[in-house]
């Protein structure tokens, strides 16, 4: 059934002179296809990240939020590339808050492949890039803190997904 | 500092995640979600029209995916789904601004579900650009997925990586997503140096050269394993790897490795319980009836079945082999005992130390005999076995002593027959009681293995094994086959070597059988052979006459067009050498000291 719901995003932007990282928060019970009976949930959230210039910080955005019934198998590939998009679930209960990494967006390294078999990597660097998560839903899941991994800048956290029950 | 807050409530209508429920279509179905790995292969620039196309595509390359080594034998370990969804317009975009953009492939921009396209600066670099609508697809129609591929509608070849596999549907691109899946999947490292970045440990790659500790070194000098360098200098003399161009990890149209096998079959039997379930259920404690009772394990099996099995009732083994036990009160010593079925995965593609001690997997029953009489039973652990093998007999509620044909006293004892034989067993308590039991033994295959060589390159190799029931071939250039009589196309030096064959019989006993395969390159004429070498004639009818000017010990050998080897003389400076075969085209190989060279002899 066509649900075309409200996503009621209270994006509370707070900025520091730039220096803090974003906020938003994301209503969980009114994300599209959300089944309150299953036991089983999961969260897929697409960010667009993108950068106006190389020295610039990332700015990030939830565009799209959908749920669905199942259970995740930890099946994350590690990232060895020194751009990393790191991903950390935080919670209100006892739960191992897990660090997730993922290749960022803006700074992939590419596989290119040629009929004859040869492979070869190639880097770019992009200006707007997606990030794709699949969360695995718990009621005590209170938000998703995102982190940008960079030789350049180190470790800092860009954004915070607040989740409203 | 200047402080800026900015407070937005912002209610977004749905973005794009308005249902999207699609039918989903199942190709295969082995077992539930949470047991099998699930993979679905998506679809882009199929019209509406198009959509029968995108599953047959689907189709093709979930069999291609199934008919891969090592996942070709755990076919029932994995579920896979095709989900169509019409694009509005068929095709792919090419932006063609790419260096090696196809000169023949229209540049155009297409209106697709998932805005897949070919690269803006990499041409074959094919990348989608809507994960949102993916997203949206696989969490209505799909939530579980393990594994994505991605389908683009055109012929030209393209394809990438990373958290999904995308490619186009030019017969070359397959193997991309299989490659991508062997880093998503099974966490390997590409085996071409990628960059120092990219020097880590992995399954198949490591900083570690001594072959005696190195994580593979239970692969080394077979099917082509070895501890390569990524490279002679700098960073990439760091790092190894355990091939050399053989491994589908550093080139598409290879095979994976034995090393990125073993890796990729431990991690499917990370996922997959091999016990789907249990009959009956073991919440419980099972109350034991008077006639039979069935313990039974639900198995995915693979292909070859190399799961073993073993039964054991308060840790003592009472069978094994297969996937039932039919447990009686009197087996049991005291009124109740725990009944355990362990099961491992044999499978010859890990050679992983300490397999069975990190994957076997367990399942327990609670027994109770109380409500069922003690009477004195004779079994054997296997009934059936192999020359050579042995078998555990046991007797159970006996209430005094056991004593054996063999001699032997006691509950328990292990024989190895060399041929059929009969064992009884006498119980003495108030009463005396004798049994027997009969342990047949079945004889090994006899088996001939032999190949039709040598050969030159080009040739095909034909591989023969008779005398069993089932074969499964390894050896060079991690070669692999199930069949008696393999044969090996367009043959190179790399398929030179030992190739091994296990032969079973219909019994499952089973014996190593080998053969050694030489292939010959054709090598060219060097330091002008005429000038030390004269055959003749040729054309030639009953015999050549050789001469060589160089010293020590020569060799001609003759072949067919086959590859098979004639006639053979060692020789020193002249020969004559009669030619007992049929007219036709031939080749002979001169070799002395280190000139070798080959030519063609017509004989009339």
């Amino acid at each position: 059934m066509l649900k075309r719901n409200l996503i009621v995003l209270f994006i509370v932007s707070t900025q520091l002179g730039g220096c803090k990282s974003a906020e938003s928060v994301l209503k969980v019970s009114e994300m599209p296809n959300y089944d309150k009976k299953s036991a089983d949930r999961m969260l897929f959230l697409n960010f667009r990240i993108s950068t106006s210039g190389k020295a610039a910080p990332e700015k990030i955005e939830l565009v799209n939020a959908v749920s669905g019934n199942a259970r995740l198998k930890n099946l994350v590939p590690p990232v060895h590339d020194p751009y990393q998009i790191k991903v950390i679930p935080r919670y209100s209960a006892s739960r191992m808050e897990k660090e997730t990494f993922y290749e960022h967006p803006l700074f992939r390294s590419v596989e290119v492949s040629a009929p004859d078999g040869k492979l070869s990597r190639s880097e770019e660097r992009n200006r707007e890039g997606m990030l794709n998560i699949r969360l695995q839903d718990d009621i005590y899941l209170t938000s998703l803190e995102v982190y940008s991994v960079t030789p350049e800048k180190g470790t800092v956290k860009i954004y915070t997904l607040n989740f409203k029950r | 500092m200047k402080t800026l807050f900015t407070s937005l409530f912002l209610f977004v209508a749905g973005f794009n995640a308005f249902s999207q429920e699609f039918k989903v279509d199942t190709l295969y179905k082995n077992g539930p979600f949470g047991n099998r790995i699930n993979v679905v292969i998506l679809g882009d620039g199929f019209t509406q029209a198009e959509l029968p196309k995108f599953s047959q595509e689907a189709k093709k390359f979930a069999d291609f995916f199934l008919g891969y080594k090592p996942y070709d034998h755990y076919k029932s370990y994995f579920n896979f789904f095709a989900i169509p969804t019409p694009s509005k317009e068929s095709g792919v975009t090419n932006p063609g601004t790419a260096p090696d953009a196809y000169p023949e492939q229209p540049v155009v921009t297409k209106d697709t579900y998932y805005g897949a396209s070919f690269g803006s600066s990499i041409h074959r670099l094919v990348t989608i650009s809507n994960y949102a609508a993916m997203f949206n697809v696989l969490a209505y129609n799909l939530p579980s997925w393990d594994l994505i591929v991605m389908l683009v509608n055109t012929e030209f070849y393209g394809g990438s990586g990373g958290s999904i596999a995308v490619h186009t549907l030019n017969s070359a691109a397959n193997t991309i997503g299989v490659h991508e899946i062997g880093h998503t999947f099974s966490y390997l490292s590409d085996e071409y140096w990628a960059g120092p970045q990219y020097g880590h440990e992995s399954p198949n790659m490591t900083a570690e050269s001594n072959p005696a500790i190195v994580k593979w070194k239970n692969w080394l000098n077979t099917t082509n394993i070895g501890v390569f360098p990524h490279g002679m200098s700098g960073d990439a003399a760091k790092w190894f790897k355990p091939t050399s161009a053989n491994c589908l990890m550093e080139q598409l149209d290879k095979e994976l490795c034995a090393v990125c096998r073993e890796a990729t079959t431990e991690k499917m039997l990370s996922l997959v319980d091999p016990v789907d379930g249990i009959e009956p259920d073991n919440s419980g404690t099972v109350e034991l009836a008077e006639g039979d009772n069935i313990f039974k394990l639900n198995l995915v099996e693979p292909e070859p079945n190399s799961l073993k099995i073993e039964w054991r009732l308060d840790g003592v083994l009472i069978g094994g082999g297969l996937d039932r036990v039919n447990l009686s009160g009197a087996q049991l010593t005291n009124p109740t005992a725990l009944l355990t079925a362990t099961v491992f995965d044999t499978t010859f593609t890990s050679r992983v130390n300490d397999a069975a001690a990190q994957r076997t997997r367990t399942v327990e029953w609670k027994v109770d005999r109380t409500n069922t009489p003690v009477t004195f039973r004779l079994t054997a652990e296997a009934p059936v076995i192999c020359a050579g093998d042995s078998t555990k007999l046991t007797a159970t509620g006996c209430q005094g002593t056991v004593a054996w044909s063999t001699g032997e006293t006691g509950n328990e004892i292990t024989v190895n027959p060399a041929a059929t034989t009969e064992y009884s067993a006498t119980c003495t308590a108030n009463e005396t009681e004798q049994l027997a039991v009969t342990v047949t033994v079945v004889p090994l295959p006899v088996v001939t293995v032999t190949n039709g060589g040598p050969y030159f390159e080009g040739a095909t190799v034909q591989l023969n094994a008779e005398g069993g029931q089932n074969y499964h071939w390894t050896g060079p250039d991690n070669f692999d086959a199930q069949i008696p009589n393999p044969v090996i196309e367009d043959a190179t030096v790399l398929n030179s070597g030992e190739y091994e064959v296990e032969v079973s019989n219909t019994n499952g006993c089973m014996v190593l059988g080998s053969t050694t395969v030489k292939v010959d390159p054709i090598l060219a004429v060097d330091n002008n052979p005429d000038a030390f070498l004269q055959i003749g004639p040729n054309p030639a009818k009953d015999f050549i006459h050789v001469h060589t000017k160089l010293p020590g010990t020569s060799e001609l050998t003759i072949y067919d067009s086959n590859g098979r080897r004639l006639i053979s003389k060692s020789f020193v400076n002249t020969a004559d050498i009669k030619l007992n075969v049929n007219s036709g085209l031939y080749l002979y190989r001169f070799s002395n000291n280190q000139k070798e060279f080959s030519r063609k002899l017509i004989v009339q």
